[in-house]
C-alpha cells in the first residue's frame, strides 16, 4: 500500500498540483466549452439521419435545433452567473 | 386541525388521494403487461414527452429534494452544477451518439449491449457491478424517505419505509415500465406544483431572492462562495471547479445519461428512435428548472433555520415551519412523488438487469433458457427481492456518509468511470476488443476501490473526492483498455458489425441489418 501511495502521490499528486495552478477565472471558459462543443458537433450530423424514423419531416423535428435551443439558457447561466 | 403527526385533515386527504391515484394508475397499466417486452420496455410505445419527463423525475428523487437542498444549505449554489453542467452536455451526447446504438441493437440493457460488443464475460461483470450498485442506490433512496418522514411527520423510519415500498412495489411489480413512466409523468407535475409552493413561501419569508442573496452574503466569509457556481480547486467542499468540469461534466454525467440502466431503459421504451432522442433532449430542458425547486429552499433555510447539525434536515424543517395545512399536504405529496418515482424506476431497472443479464444467461448456460412468460415472472420476483434487499441496506447509509447526495455520487463513482471508458471505446473505436474491455473494467473498478481506501486519504484536496475518483478511473480504464486491446487480436469484423459508430451512421447495409434485427426483437416480444 505504501508503494502504491507513493506512486499515486507522484502521478495523481502532480496532476492535482497542476490543476491547482489553473486560475479560477478559467473555470467559466472550460464550462462554456463543455456546453457548446457537443452542440457544434451534432450540428454536423445530416438531417436525413436524424429524421430517419420521425413521423414526418417537419422543420421542428430537426433535433439539432432542439439541442441548440435547450443549451442556450445553460450557456447564459454559466457565462453571466458563474 | 393538526394531528399528532404534524399533518392536518386536509393534508391527509390530499396525500390519500395522491397515493390512491398513483396506485390505481400504475395498477391499470398492469392490464397491458403480457410479455417480458411489455414489462421491461413498455411495449415500445412511449412518446418523447413521457420519456423526457420520466428521465428527469427518475433522476430527481426525494434524495434531491432532501439532499440537494441539504448540500446547497451547506455548500451553496455550486451544488446546482449537478443539474446544469452535469446534465445538458451529457444529454446532447446521449441523444445523438449513444441512444441510436442502443435503439438499433434492440437490447434491453447496457450490459447486454456491451455483451454483444465485447462478449458474455464483460456483460456478466458489468451486470453484477450495476446489480449491486442499483440495490445500494435504492437503499439510499429509501433511507432518504426515512429522513423525510421522520422530519415532517415524526414517524419511525421503519414504518415510513414499509408504507412507501409496499405502494411502489405493488404498481411496479404489476405494471412494469409503462406503469413506472406514466406514474412518473403525474409525479413530475405534482413535484413541480408542490416544489413551487415551497419555493414561493420560502422566498416570501426571506424577503425575495435579492434580499436572500444579500443577507446570506452578509453572514460572513463562510458564505462568500454560496452564490458561485465555480469554487476554487482547494475548496473544502466536495465541489472544486476542476472536479466539476472533469469529473462531473465529462465523466459522471456522461456515464449517468449514457450508461445508467434507469435512464437508458426509458429511451428503449420509446415508440421510435426519434422519440427516444427527442425525449432525452426534452429532459435537458426540464433539468434547467430543477435547481430552482431544490436549491432555493436550501438557501432560504440558511436564514430561516440557521445552524442545523444535519443539513439534510433543512427542507423538512421548512415544510414544518412555513407551509400551512393543505400546502403541507401538497408538498408532502410532492416528496412522496419524488421518492416513489425514483424508487420505482430503479426497482424496474434493477429487476431488468438481474433478469436479463444475470439470471437469463445463467439459466441458458444450464440448458433451460427463459421463455417470455418465465422471463416476465422472473422480472416480478426479482423486483420484490431487490426491494427487500434495498430496505435492509437503508439503515447502513446514515452511519457511513455525511450527506445523502455524496453517498449516491460516491457509490456511482465506483463504476461510472470504467463503464464509460469501455462504452466510449466500444462505440467509437473498432480496435477495442473483449480482452481490453475486461481488463479495463476490472482494473478500473479496483482502481476506484483503491482510491477510496483509508490509505489514500489526503491524496486529493477534497474530503469526499468522488469527482476526481471518477475522472482518474475513467482515464485509467481508457488506457488499460486501449493498451490491452492493441496487444491482443482484434475482434472479427463480422462479430462487431453494426456495433461501432461508422457502420451505424454511414453503411446502408448495416442499417438495413439493424432494422431487421429490431423488427425480429419486437416480433419475438409479442404474445
Amino acid at each position: 500500500m505504501t508503494i502504491l501511495r507513493t506512486l499515486f502521490d507522484l502521478t495523481l499528486g502532480t496532476a492535482e498540483r497542476a490543476m491547482a495552478a489553473l486560475p479560477l477565472s478559467s473555470a467559466r471558459w472550460f464550462a462554456l466549452v463543455l456546453l457548446i462543443v457537443p452542440v457544434l458537433l451534432v450540428a454536423r450530423i445530416r438531417p436525413q439521419t436524424l429524421l430517419a424514423d420521425a413521423p414526418d419531416a417537419a422543420r421542428w423535428r430537426d433535433l439539432r435545433w432542439w439541442a441548440a435551443l435547450f443549451t442556450l439558457p445553460y450557456v447564459l447561466i454559466y457565462f453571466w452567473a458563474g | 386541525m393538526t394531528g399528532a403527526t404534524g399533518l392536518a385533515g386536509i393534508d391527509a386527504v390530499i396525500i390519500g388521494v395522491y397515493l390512491l391515484g398513483v396506485l390505481l394508475l400504475g395498477g391499470w397499466f398492469g392490464r397491458y403487461v403480457h410479455t417480458a417486452g411489455d414489462f421491461f420496455m413498455a411495449g415500445r410505445v412511449l412518446p418523447f414527452w413521457a420519456v423526457g419527463m420520466s428521465i428527469v423525475v427518475s433522476d430527481i428523487g426525494a434524495t434531491d429534494f432532501i439532499a440537494v437542498s441539504g448540500g446547497t444549505y451547506k455548500y451553496g449554489l455550486a451544488q446546482a452544477n449537478f443539474d446544469w453542467l452535469g446534465s445538458m452536455p451529457a444529454l446532447v451526447i446521449a441523444a445523438f451518439v449513444f441512444v441510436p446504438f442502443y435503439w438499433r441493437s434492440g437490447v434491453f440493457t447496457i450490459p447486454e449491449f456491451l455483451g454483444r460488443r465485447y462478449g458474455p464475460l464483460v456483460q456478466t461483470i458489468l451486470a453484477l457491478c450495476w446489480g449491486v450498485i442499483l440495490v445500494i442506490n435504492l437503499g439510499i433512496m429509501i433511507h432518504a424517505t426515512g429522513i423525510l418522514l421522520r422530519g415532517v411527520l415524526g414517524w419511525p423510519p421503519a414504518v415510513s419505509i414499509l408504507v412507501t415500498t409496499v405502494i411502489v412495489g405493488i404498481y411496479t411489480i404489476r405494471g412494469g415500465l409503462a406503469a413506472v413512466v406514466m406514474t412518473d409523468v403525474v409525479q413530475l407535475v405534482v413535484m413541480f406544483v408542490g416544489g413551487t409552493a415551497l419555493v414561493a413561501r420560502a422566498l416570501w419569508e426571506v424577503g425575495g431572492p435579492w434580499a436572500m442573496r444579500d443577507r446570506i452574503l452578509g453572514l460572513g466569509p463562510d458564505y462568500a462562495d454560496h452564490f458561485s457556481l465555480y469554487l476554487p480547486h482547494d475548496t473544502a467542499t466536495p465541489f472544486p471547479w476542476t472536479g466539476i468540469v472533469l469529473g462531473l461534466g465529462i465523466v459522471l454525467s456522461t456515464a449517468y445519461f449514457t450508461g445508467n440502466q434507469a435512464v437508458v431503459q426509458r429511451c428503449l421504451g420509446a415508440r421510435s428512435e426519434w422519440d427516444a432522442r427527442a425525449g432525452v433532449l426534452f429532459a435537458g430542458l426540464l433539468k434547467l428548472f430543477i435547481p430552482l425547486l431544490v436549491a432555493v429552499p436550501g438557501l432560504a433555510a440558511i436564514l430561516i433555520v440557521p445552524g442545523l447539525a444535519n443539513p439534510d434536515e433543512a427542507v423538512p424543517s421548512l415544510i414544518r415551519l412555513l407551509l400551512p395545512p393543505g400546502l403541507r399536504g401538497l408538498m408532502f405529496a410532492a416528496f412522496l412523488a419524488a421518492l416513489m418515482s425514483s424508487v420505482d424506476s430503479y426497482l424496474n431497472s434493477s429487476s431488468t438487469l438481474w433478469t436479463q443479464d444475470i439470471l437469463g444467461p445463467l439459466r441458458a448456460r444450464f440448458g433451460r433458457p427463459f421463455d417470455s412468460r418465465q422471463q416476465l415472472r422472473a422480472g416480478r420476483i426479482t423486483s420484490a427481492a431487490v426491494l427487500v434487499l434495498a430496505a435492509l441496506v437503508a439503515p447502513q447509509i446514515e452511519q457511513r456518509f455525511t450527506n445523502i447526495y455524496n453517498a449516491i455520487q460516491t457509490v456511482f463513482s465506483l463504476i461510472q468511470g470504467p463503464t464509460l471508458a469501455i462504452l466510449v471505446l466500444g462505440v467509437l473505436w473498432r480496435r477495442a476488443n473483449r480482452h481490453g474491455a475486461t481488463a479495463g473494467l476490472v482494473s478500473g473498478v479496483m482502481f476506484c476501490l483503491l482510491l477510496n481506501t483509508p490509505g489514500m486519504k489526503g491524496l486529493f484536496a477534497s474530503e469526499e473526492p468522488f469527482l476526481f475518483v471518477a475522472w482518474w478511473s475513467f482515464l485509467f480504464s481508457l488506457a488499460v483498455t486501449a493498451v490491452v486491446s492493441l496487444a491482443t487480436p482484434p475482434e472479427p469484423p463480422d462479430r462487431i458489425r453494426g456495433l461501432v459508430w461508422g457502420d451505424v451512421t454511414s453503411d446502408p447495409e448495416v442499417q438495413a441489418m439493424l432494422r431487421a434485427r429490431l423488427a425480429r426483437a419486437e416480433s419475438s416480444e409479442s404474445p
